[in-house]
């Protein structure tokens, strides 16, 4: 494999994964890593002098859920999707529902799409607020350095219980609305083919309406205090994930962030379209997927710049990145002072914290704003159709960044093939990139310190990667830390 | 069915009513059986018939999640039913629980000597009695029904073993929510 010296800068003669570290002197391995979902591990490469010269995070469960669906009934799939994951099945209801509607070759009525909307919003924020107030803002309140015994969400609560109170509110609030629109709080069953199961009722759009204002007041209190506090993080910052990429997001026809639907957008890292106004169902002809057999993950990228050039980050960074505004007054304004901040394509992964707060203000203004609608209680919420494509593809935003099912059907409607590609596949390569910044800047030598572990950890939680979804696990295993050397003995081992 | 319903810890929040949580993976065959068991009480007639039963809270969740230390908040008693991989199939076990206030570090699934949160998304029964008590000032009493499982492979379907335990299962979390109300003289 030949690694270039400055990996974060892109390197044309990357090897691919088949000739990946068979060569090379030690191997330092991080497995797993903790508070993500699933399983997963970190492998950091060093050359003979003891150099970081590559790193891969490691998806090592398989996810089987394109498998598990063949056979399937294409109208069961939004139900059978949504159950891949506990965090976010809204976001695969979502993605798979709009994939069904493509294939009976149905629009859903305007106020069905509304209320989509509206739940998958409420998903966003839910799951946003636990990446932020459960897994990210130990970090930040601590510092990476501080004790895990106490850097963690009971230490969260006894330090700052307003912080953790308010992370704990927004997603309950994010709950209700999924499970007062889709009839479960978990794996909802409110959206269907063609549109919702059943239409609003006043009472639950007032129930709902009744917490916009203490949730937006619970999100602008985390900004505040995350803006305070930046400045400590300046370091961090510059080698959290800091490099050159590409960004993709949905953007509504006025180029405004869309967590449902719109079109495509894809700017590089100064700011310039790569493509503009793409029919998400189009993403085939732009996404490529490379298999590496160190992995279950799957990488994609952008094929015009080829693999492993090709690429980009996707999420909530990459959603203020790419539009032009949030759409929303107070995230506009709270847009406008990040990109003062942080410049106009934020380039590190460490501002995946600040985004994902932006994202969620928004996401509330835009509940309110979609439940004032006129014909918000309209009767009129689903189309009924029979098969009318063999094949579907269904796109939107996860909170974790664009969604993609892709289903083939006989003409009986009985799924022949699936494809899914899930923000955790947009950002391996990222998140790759980014472990390698971490550990050049934090390894030295050939033993595995805290530091430098607790920044790998943190660098990948900034993208907070769902494993449920990339490969369907759940499950708990001890963090083990290995440093091997050519002929795989354990030269050091860390384990908590 | 092994028996210690003693709840360690006081019943601080004994204002609320009855909390019952079923948590698993349906789609790890016997993993689910927490998640079976709560869909079957809450369809369970004896919730709307018996004066004893009136005002119990049914969940059914994939996992434990943060914002569950505020329904457990607002509960006197918090039944969870869980899958227990070391078990004997089938087999129903009760447990009490005490917030994890000892505890710095939340452990997840609650393997002894583990280190932070093995898993981000979730937290473990007695981390989340410890979050509502550090949150919002109260933590319920708390009884842990476990169910012995034999498969935990991807499957829809319960074991043979498991499955027949069903109503089994309902059945003891009826009569600690029956016995509780008992003791507290609610719900009459």
């Amino acid at each position: 494999m030949t690694c270039s010296p400055d990996a974060s800068q892109a390197s044309p003669d990357r090897g691919s994964g088949a000739d990946w570290g068979i060569d090379m002197s030690r191997t330092i391995t991080i497995d797993p890593v903790t508070r993500i979902e699933g399983h997963s591990k970190v492998t950091i490469q060093l050359d003979d002098r003891g150099e970081v010269v590559d790193a891969r995070f490691h998806v090592t469960q398989f996810r089987g859920f394109e498998r598990i669906t063949q056979g399937r009934p294409v109208h069961e799939m939004p139900a059978l999707m949504s159950r891949i994951c506990g965090i976010c099945p809204v976001s695969h209801l979502i993605a798979s529902a709009k994939a069904v509607d493509d294939i009976l070759a149905v629009e859903p009525p305007p106020t069905g799409q509304d209320l989509r909307r509206i739940i998958n919003l409420g998903q966003i924020v839910q799951s946003n607020a636990l990446s932020f107030f459960h897994l990210s803002s130990p970090d930040l309140l601590f510092g990476f350095d501080a004790d895990p015994a106490v850097r963690n969400i009971l230490g969260v609560a006894r330090e700052n219980p307003g912080l953790a109170r308010d992370g704990i509110g927004l997603r309950k609030w994010g709950q209700q609305i999924i499970e007062w629109l889709g009839g479960k709080r978990i794996h909802p069953e409110g959206i269907v083919p063609g549109g919702v199961a059943t239409p609003l009722t006043a009472e639950v759009r007032d129930r709902i309406l009744a917490g916009v204002p203490e949730a937006i007041a619970a999100v602008e209190r985390a900004i505040a205090w995350y803006k305070t506090d930046m400045l400590r993080w300046e370091d961090e910052a510059a080698t959290f994930g800091n490099f050159r990429s590409a960004f993709m997001g949905l953007v509504d026809r006025h180029g405004n962030v869309d967590h449902y639907g719109g079109w495509l957008r894809v700017i590089d890292a100064d700011g310039n379209f790569l493509a503009d106004r793409v029919d998400p169902k189009l993403f085939n002809d732009y996404i490529g997927e490379a298999v590496e057999p160190s992995s279950f993950l799957k990488s994609t990228y952008w094929k015009a710049m080829g693999y492993p050039d090709g690429i980009y980050r996707v999420g909530p960074l990459a959603r203020l990145n790419v539009a032009d505004r949030m759409g929303t007054p107070r995230a506009d304004e709270e847009l406008e002072k990040f990109r003062w901040r942080v410049g106009r394509v934020a380039g590190s992964s460490f501002h995946y914290h600040y985004a994902r707060l932006i994202d969620t203000l928004h996401a509330i203004e835009k509940v309110e704003e979609l439940l004032r609608g006129p014909d918000i209680l309209s009767k009129h919420v689903r189309s009924v159709a029979g098969i009318n494509r063999n094949e579907g593809i269904g796109v939107s935003e996860a909170p974790r960044g664009t969604l993609m099912h892709h289903y083939k059907v006989d003409d009986d409607g009985i799924v022949q093939w699936a494809n899914l590609i899930i923000a955790t596949g947009h950002n391996n390569m990222a998140m790759n990139r980014s472990v390698l910044q971490v550990a050049r800047h934090h390894v030295k030598g050939d033993t595995i310190t805290e530091p430098m572990l607790n920044r790998v950890e943190a660098v990948i939680r900034c993208y907070d990667p769902c494993l449920s979804c990339s490969t369907h696990a759940l499950g708990q295993m001890d963090l083990q830390i290995q440093l091997l050397a050519p002929d795989g003995k354990v030269l050091d081992e860390l384990s908590r | 069915m092994s028996e210690d319903t003693t709840p360690s810890d006081a019943p601080d929040g004994a204002a609320g009513g009855v909390l019952v949580v079923g948590y698993g993976n349906t789609l790890r065959s016997d993993d689910g059986i927490g998640r079976y068991a709560a869909s079957l009480l809450a369809d369970d007639p004896r919730l709307e018939d018996d004066p004893r039963l009136a005002g119990v809270e049914v969940l059914a969740v994939h996992q434990l999640t943060p914002e569950l230390a505020l329904d457990f908040s607002r509960a006197a008693l918090v039944i969870l039913i869980d899958a227990g991989a070391d078990d004997p199939p089938g087999e129903i076990s009760v447990q009490s629980l005490a917030p994890d206030v000892d505890a710095d570090v939340p452990r997840g699934d609650r393997g002894a000597g583990r280190g932070p949160g093995a898993t981000s998304h979730q937290v473990g029964p007695a981390e989340l009695l410890a979050l509502a008590r550090a949150l919002y000032g109260v933590a319920p009493a708390a009884l842990v029904v476990r169910v012995g499982v034999a498969e935990m492979e991807i499957g829809e379907a319960l074991s043979p073993a498991v499955s027949a335990a069903l109503p089994a299962i309902v059945d003891v979390v009826v009569s600690l929510i029956a016995r509780h109300r008992a003791s507290t003289g609610a719900g009459r």
